[in-house]
């Protein structure tokens, strides 16, 4: 198929660039989270450390393993999370860089080959209305 | 290279995976995370390592089994007793706020010449929950064959269900 691309970045410089805005976008909203979170516990932790309980109290083994499992669990939500970002960054980018790209490409062809011809869109692709107003357009050049 | 080489949809399916797998971490550990925060455990916990400490030693197994009848049934006892004869732990005793020890039996299970093995079975219930959880524990008893007197008493596997 000739409308299928199969590189991963059809416009490096667009694409990087939406990526990293997800990516900046995303960090913040879990930074943001997180402070929630944490704003929120805060005074808890402080009025139980202010108890002076022994270490094996279960409040205080409550608070260890709070401490522990809850750096692990922000870490690895964060790198799932990044993953699933990058996915969804790098897809919506494609299917805006996709269609540029192809009406790009079938006007060089028509300059060095100087042959009027239509673009192709992938199936789903953004902005079909453009490829239909390239289209109209070269039907009407051929018209001429 | 990457851009050359890699299929969108591959490195898609990919990374999907991996998030998703990460994913399952998070659960895991959350799961890990709820169970260590079982209230209940820490003292359970505390109360059957007393109750293995105490039963380990030799005169206070001996003290506490020889006074429960011998049969193939369950004979039900109430006090785990101490090397000098002090009652350590009885049924009815509160565990925490939910759980107390509800029964408390003993079964033998083998005999070999003056070699006998029991089941002692703990019976714990959590009432706030209506939950019962169960410890087994296994035990080599030596009995002096003439007075039918406990002469050794060992403590063997534990099982908590």
């Amino acid at each position: 198929m000739e409308n299928k691309r199969k590189h991963l970045f059809i416009n490096k410089p667009f694409q990087t660039n939406v990526i990293t805005k997800f990516f900046v976008f995303f960090y913040f909203i879990y930074v943001i989270f997180l402070l929630i979170v944490f704003t929120l516990l805060k005074p808890l932790f402080e009025e139980i450390s202010l108890l002076n309980l022994p270490p094996d109290h279960s409040l205080s083994l409550m608070v260890t393993n709070f401490n522990f499992y809850a750096l692990w669990i922000v870490i690895i939500a964060f790198l799932a999370l990044s993953c699933f970002v990058f996915i969804a960054a790098l897809l919506l980018s494609h299917k805006i860089a996709g269609p540029i790209y192809s009406i790009k490409r079938t006007m060089k062809e028509i300059v060095s080959e100087g042959n009027l011809k239509e673009a192709h869109f992938r199936e789903k692709d953004f902005f079909v209305d453009l490829k239909d107003q390239f289209n109209e357009f070269i039907l009407y050049l051929k018209k001429q | 290279m990457l851009e050359k080489k890699s299929l969108i949809f591959e490195v898609s399916l990919i990374l999907g995976i991996i998030g998703t797998f990460l994913l399952g971490g998070v659960f895991v550990l959350s799961k890990k995370y709820h169970k260590s925060l079982d209230v209940d455990s820490l003292p359970l916990k505390k109360t059957l390592n007393l109750v293995e400490a105490s039963l380990s030693n030799q005169q206070a197994c001996i003290n506490t089994f020889s006074k429960v009848k011998i049969s193939p049934t369950p004979q039900k006892f109430n006090k785990i007793q101490s090397s000098n004869d002090y009652t350590e732990f009885s049924v009815g005793s509160k565990i925490s706020n939910a759980v107390f020890l509800k029964e408390m039996t003993l079964q033998q299970i083998y005999q070999e010449n003056n070699q006998l093995t029991f089941l002692l079975k703990i019976l714990f219930f959590n009432s706030f929950e209506n939950k019962p959880l169960k410890y087994f524990k296994i035990l080599r008893v030596e009995y002096e064959s003439k007075q039918k007197k406990m002469t050794s008493c060992v403590l063997g596997q534990t099982l908590i269900l």
